[in-house]
């Protein structure tokens, strides 16, 4: 995968998402970081080429269901798969990420399989 | 669903366990589970951790049936500790402060979403805020409803549940 970004608005767990990403042997030539979904729609307009997000739910600024929303709104958004990343586990909070047009969920804590399941279907 | 404050202290001990052995591969055991008086004084399961005069502490609150929070304590000591295992630092490796109070900030967030999507969701429509880090952080409500006191590898954390009185 050429370009992928990670949003979170912990630096810690932008960190660890990064070694895991490693760990399950998911090979990526350039991760961009955002802390919250403001960064991450800047980064995407100065970067039309990043091919998946990862992104947290609860951030300060504009949250992760914002995001998303703010993404498919955007002309030909679709091909682009966003995968929460986040301590939201609740069927209500997944339904509300997938309704808007999220493309995967994974829950924190997480397991290298865990991420490296969610993002089979888009490496 | 039952959101008694056993029950909640039940699902925190869980979440805890989960948290740092999936995200730190370390065991975090239950070592002591009392009242909380939020003072040094009580959590002294393990001594280099919670006699430390200085601590960080990290809380996230939730807001839905009931509101509440939930605070993560640590010596600055243990703290780094965590903030190592989280990051898979070396031994020697020196964390930054600013790391240190992220890393505590996660680990709170971690198992307060974590008893969310076991205890809180299941009863209705929560919220969570984003996390308040500091060396000792103020605590909107005023009952406090318990603590757990773990032990871990290399020192220790305490977890403290705060609930909002509920007048009837």
């Amino acid at each position: 995968m050429n370009k992928l970004m990670i949003v979170d608005d912990s630096s810690t767990m932008r960190k660890i998402i990064k070694r895991v990403l490693r760990q399950a042997e998911i090979e990526v030539d350039n991760i961009l970081e955002a802390g919250n979904g403001v960064e991450a729609l800047e980064q995407l307009l100065a970067n039309p080429d990043i091919a998946l997000i990862l992104s947290d739910v609860n951030m300060p600024e504009m949250n992760g269901i914002e995001l998303v929303k703010k993404v498919r709104e955007q002309k030909d958004s679709d091909a682009l798969p966003i995968i929460m990343v986040t301590t939201e586990g609740g069927d209500t909070m997944i339904a509300s990420a997938m309704g808007n047009g999220a493309n995967g969920y994974v829950t924190k804590p997480f397991t290298p399989d865990s991420i490296r399941a969610a993002l089979a279907a888009f490496i | 669903m039952d959101l008694s404050t056993d029950k909640i202290l039940d699902h925190v001990k869980c979440s805890v366990e989960e948290v740092f052995e999936t995200m730190l591969n370390t065991v975090a055991v239950l070592v002591d589970r009392g009242e909380c008086e939020h003072t040094n004084d009580a959590i002294q399961a393990e001594e280099d951790a919670f006699t430390a005069p200085v601590a960080i502490e990290a809380l996230v609150s939730f807001h839905g049936s009931i509101n509440g929070s939930v605070i993560l304590r640590a010596s600055t000591r243990g703290a780094a500790d965590i903030t190592r295992r989280m990051l898979m630092m070396d031994e020697d490796e020196i964390a930054e402060i600013e790391e240190i109070r992220d890393a505590m900030g996660e680990c709170a967030n971690m198992v307060t979403g974590a008893l969310k999507t076991r205890a809180l969701d299941p009863a209705g429509c929560f919220e969570l805020t984003i996390p308040v880090i500091d060396t000792k952080v103020n605590v909107e409500y005023e009952n406090p409803a318990g603590r757990l006191a773990f032990k871990l590898a290399d020192g220790g954390v305490a977890v403290e549940v705060w609930l909002e009185e509920v007048y009837e």
